[in-house]
């Protein structure tokens, strides 16, 4: 909010934060600011979003085919292990979570890219990830503990093809979103 | 949800805005990644990083994994908004310009 001459807070406009065609280079190394009506400047800088957006997914692509997998497989193991006694629970979610954790340093190192919680969020998907995995636990656990252990691997196998079929819907929905024309709005 | 329009001249440099415009794209990456996607040499890149880490707009982090340092870079909140704002002004700019000729066209 700016101030006019009685003090009283004026309302910024939209275009308030965008550079004069008068406005000087504060500092001469800097790449030329494209002014108001300066629009192929502006449309180069947008160029250049999108070209490095493509490069993310080129370095994407790098990834090992086999990462859905055995993505799918640890999660199937996670909810396996739910419905398991004590020492098998403990045993099983340690083996998934070595392994989840393995599989995200294979990928890292194969594409440069960390995976974490900045990662972008292809709308839909997410939800649909942990209404599998919750529902999955819950079933598992009252699967193993209160009377039907068959039920157990069943559940742990759905959940398994379940995340291994949305993992590679997210990779598709995120390469779209990197050769699209999205640029925000689909940060975690 | 529409970013605010917000020019920032620390991002607009074309290899910091590339640079953003990656790390925006992920939770984070690979210096080595961002240097041979740029086509930089090392010191070039960590000048520009530093730039955006003094802005806040950056956070590089050091692990040391397999007897190697590796190092790698992502987007702060700040730096994810300030990105946001950027390309939200630089699209002002490009629709300013459209409705301009449009204008003139019809005139």
């Amino acid at each position: 909010m700016e101030n006019d001459a009685t003090g009283a807070p004026q309302p910024e406009s939209p275009q308030s934060e965008l550079p004069r065609p008068d406005a000087p280079q504060t500092d001469p190394g800097r790449a030329p600011v494209p002014a108001v009506g300066d629009a192929d400047a502006a449309r180069a800088a947008l160029d250049a979003v999108a070209e490095s957006k493509l490069l993310v997914a080129e370095r994407m692509r790098r990834g090992p085919r086999w990462y859905n997998p055995v993505y799918g497989a640890l999660c199937g193991l996670l909810i396996l292990s739910i419905g398991l006694p004590d020492v098998w629970f403990i045993a099983g979610v340690l083996v998934s979570a070595i392994g989840l954790g393995m599989l995200a340093g294979i990928y890292r190192q194969r594409t440069g890219i960390v995976l974490g919680a900045g990662n972008p969020r292809p709308r839909g998907l997410y939800p649909w990830l942990i209404v599998v995995l919750g529902v999955a636990a819950v079933a598992s656990y009252f699967d193993g503990h209160h009377g039907f252990p068959l039920g157990v691997p069943i559940v742990a196998i759905c959940a398994g093809v379940a995340c291994w079929v949305l993992s590679r819907r997210y990779d598709a929905a995120l390469f779209e979103l990197l050769e699209g024309q999205d640029d925000g709005g689909h940060q975690r | 949800m529409t970013a605010e329009l917000r020019f920032d001249e620390v991002i607009h440099a074309p290899q910091r805005l590339r640079i953003v415009a990656m790390l925006a794209s992920v939770a984070g990456l690979e210096f080595a990644a961002v240097r041979d996607a740029l086509d930089v040499s090392d010191s070039v890149l960590s000048k520009h990083l530093k730039v955006l880490e003094d802005a806040g707009y950056v956070k590089v982090q050091k692990t040391r994994r397999s007897g190697r340092t590796w190092t790698s870079a992502s987007l702060t909140r700040a730096g994810r908004s300030a990105y946001e704002g950027h390309v939200a002004a630089l699209r002002a700019i490009v629709d300013g310009a459209a409705a301009t000729t449009a204008v003139t066209e019809q005139r």
